[in-house]
């Protein structure tokens, strides 16, 4: 992937910093909500601990869901700490080698609530074999949402939006796909083409009667 | 006096349920729903003293819900409870009709005290209501 050399700073453009602003607020959301079920679960506990008869109430097997559901919401907030964590590294250098299956997984994981919330399903599909990119994973990242985004926006509830790794680390492919027909002139996809072309990259839109694909191209 | 009637809309099934349970063991009788279709559903099928809402949920969302819920209801009491507080949605809430804005995680005695509040304004406007509904029909009977 040959970037562009007029970039300076990939992650302080206005575009830029709407997308780092799109991810977190959709993760820091999901984060609240498992310190929320974490706080109320304590609670729970306090509030049989204080009854009248806690000996009773607090039986084994109530004790043993009450662990079970801190030690879910535990692991499920590390994961989403973790993935926000890889997410925020990107922004460290302008330039690097990257994996192209862990970044596409990565960020798929960290909108999926934005497709949740449209009531859409999201897939993702990697390369048997990894797949090495050199440039800003953070600018890649932006351009697999800039596709996201202008697929979602025509999506409904019920559709599928499917990330894939396809080709090999001489001819990396990357699709991004929606099971709705939708033509490339009623998309949006200026940021996807300005932000192909920042990268090194180039971009083509398949439709057809059921689905509709942006498929980028690198070299 | 018979029990506050409550429903919890929010699409974060656990959190909803270990609420609902902590409630309940407070005297309260809790409803759930996971999202805003199944809210709008409950709420025609019972009266509610007070409703506990999430703003971001799939589907039709916190704001749509509220929305909907008081074209049907203009006395329902609403009180948002989101982890997604910004001011702009808390006016823009309590413009629409929601009478209080909490943010997650809240603690359950600050809840209670709104739902008490809630569920005083909601008898408060239902005496008003009955009042009103015989007044009318004596005017009407000339009595």
């Amino acid at each position: 992937m040959s970037q562009n050399p007029d970039r300076k700073d990939p992650a302080q453009s206005p575009t830029a910093l709407a997308f780092f602003g799109a991810v977190t607020a959709s993760v820091s959301h999901e984060l609240n909500n498992v310190i929320s079920i974490v706080d109320q679960t304590a609670g729970l506990l306090s509030d049989l601990l204080a009854g009248p008869d806690p000996a009773s109430t607090l039986t084994a097997e109530r004790l043993e869901r009450i662990a079970t559901s801190i030690s879910t919401q535990t692991e499920r907030g590390v994961t989403i700490i973790k993935r926000l964590n890889t997410f925020a590294h990107t922004t460290d250098e302008d330039r690097i080698d990257f994996e192209l299956n862990e970044t596409v997984s990565n960020l798929a994981e960290l909108v999926r609530r934005l497709a949740d919330r449209r009531r859409v399903t999201l897939t993702v599909e990697s390369a048997p074999l990894a797949i090495t990119l050199s440039g800003s994973p953070f600018t890649f990242q932006e351009l697999l949402f800039a596709c996201f985004q202008a697929l979602l926006e025509h999506a409904e509830a019920g559709n599928t939006l499917h990330f894939s790794v396809l080709g090999s680390d001489t001819v990396p492919v990357v699709a991004v796909a929606c099971d709705r027909p939708q033509s490339a002139e009623a998309m949006d996809l200026g940021k996807v083409e300005r932000l192909a072309d920042l990268v090194g990259g180039r971009f083509t839109v398949i439709s057809d009667d059921t689905h509709t694909a942006i498929e980028l191209h690198f070299s | 006096m018979a029990k506050a009637t409550v429903l919890l809309v929010d699409d974060e099934v656990e959190f909803s349920a270990v609420l609902a349970d902590r409630m309940r063991q407070r005297d309260l009788d809790v409803d759930t729903a996971e999202n805003g279709e199944i809210a709008l559903e409950r709420v025609k099928e019972r009266r509610y003293d007070a409703v506990i809402l999430d703003l971001a949920m799939p589907g039709i969302d916190g704001i749509e819900t509220l929305k909907l819920m008081l074209e049907d209801n203009p006395n329902l009491q609403i009180i948002l409870l989101t982890g997604r507080a910004t001011v702009e949605k808390g006016v823009e809430a309590v413009k629409l009709g929601a009478v209080e804005f909490l943010e997650k995680p809240a603690k359950i005695d600050m809840l209670l005290e709104k739902i008490e509040t809630a569920r005083n304004k909601s008898f408060e406007l239902s005496e008003d209501h009955f009042e009103n509904m015989i007044s009318d029909i004596m005017k009407r009977k000339g009595w």
